[in-house]
């Protein structure tokens, strides 16, 4: 398929399973485990990717501390840390900021 | 611990500054699909009128009249370009229907029955990547998304005007009962407000697309700015927070 090349949509930016971008994948993910702690199951259902992008994501997150694993019995839930809350609120204030600056 | 219910604060407001932003934008969305909705119904409504009163002899085709064949013909090609421009209205129902659907799904996702760490909303995000999922489906070279609407504008236009042109041609037709004739005078008044209130949202939607589009590289720049968080920071700024 042809991609338009003067915009955001040409480049890899996409995940290797997911027509989604990784933006996307990344705010929605801690935007979830941000109001409570999430199962990957849960995740899973709520983002519909596939099991190896949320496991690639998660992943990812993890490695940059933006989330944490916490063991809930048998259960392995993912929860949004602070430092995942200063990157989410940059992600909000970046859109914040955008529509402001461009209200009429 | 001041610091840090600043900060969840912040992330707060900034949430709902974006719900109430996003709120706004689908209910332009919303205006703009009840006034196709309506403009769709009142065509369809006035085709069927038309016929009828053409079915019971009320009405005639002046151009039948006055050009025999020709007339007919060109009768024939005005109705079958009145239907195009109604099918085509049909069609955008359907794109924004799909549209707000999605968009509204998302945006009630928000309140949830867990109890609230820090957000309020988990529903933002999710409106964003519907957005994004309308910019991606059609983000071919030739239909960009911008391209599309502003051709449901430029049809809207035409459509209106063409539906309007019609209806001042029926109202002449001679020997229609008053009953009908006032019937068609308010058909042809309604029209006209949701035709402008749809041109007017058409104009804005327009301009909101255009805002999303340039939107969107800046946050994939995001993201790319999280791929360089090395694995460093954070071990840095896990020392800070200890101290």
């Amino acid at each position: 398929m042809r991609r338009n090349p003067c915009n955001f949509y040409n480049g890899d930016i996409s995940m290797s399973s997911s027509r989604r971008s990784k933006f996307e994948i990344w705010a929605e993910v801690l935007e979830f485990c941000l109001r409570a702690k999430r199962t990957q199951t849960w995740l899973l259902r709520k983002t519909r990717l596939k099991t190896s992008a949320i496991k690639e994501t998660l992943e990812f997150l993890l490695s940059r501390n933006l989330i944490e694993q916490l063991n809930d019995g048998n259960m392995k839930k993912y929860q949004t840390t602070k430092r995942g809350e200063e990157v989410l609120k940059r992600f909000y204030t970046l859109i914040n900021d955008y529509f402001d600056l461009n209200q009429v | 611990m001041e610091k840090i219910e600043n900060e969840k604060n912040g992330l707060i407001k900034s949430q709902q500054s974006l719900y109430t932003k996003f709120i706004r934008i689908n209910q332009l969305f919303k205006i703009h699909f009840s006034s196709l909705i309506l403009l769709f119904s009142f065509a369809v409504g006035i085709i069927i009128l038309w016929i009828y009163l053409l079915v019971i002899g009320q009405a005639t085709t002046d151009l039948s009249q006055r050009y025999g064949l020709f007339g007919t013909i060109v009768t024939i090609i005005l109705t079958a370009v009145l239907s195009l421009l109604i099918i085509q209205i049909g069609i955008q129902i359907i794109f924004y229907g799909l549209f707000i659907i999605r968009g509204n799904r998302s945006l009630k996702q928000t309140k949830g029955k867990e109890q609230t760490r820090t957000a309020l909303y988990d529903g933002i995000v999710p409106y964003i990547t519907n957005f994004y999922a309308f910019f991606n489906r059609y983000s071919k070279e030739k239909t960009t998304l911008i391209k599309l609407v502003s051709t449901f504008l430029f049809l809207n236009f035409i459509s209106g005007f063409y539906i309007v042109f019609l209806i001042t041609r029926f109202l002449d037709a001679g020997n229609v009962n008053d009953l009908i004739k006032v019937c068609m005078v308010i058909l042809f008044l309604s029209m006209l407000v949701f035709w402008l209130i749809n041109l007017m949202t058409s104009f804005k939607i327009r301009k909101e697309i255009v805002k999303w589009e340039q939107l969107f590289p800046k946050l994939n720049e995001w993201a790319q700015e999280l791929e360089q968080l090395s694995l460093e920071n954070s071990i840095f700024s896990d020392e800070e927070e200890s101290m």
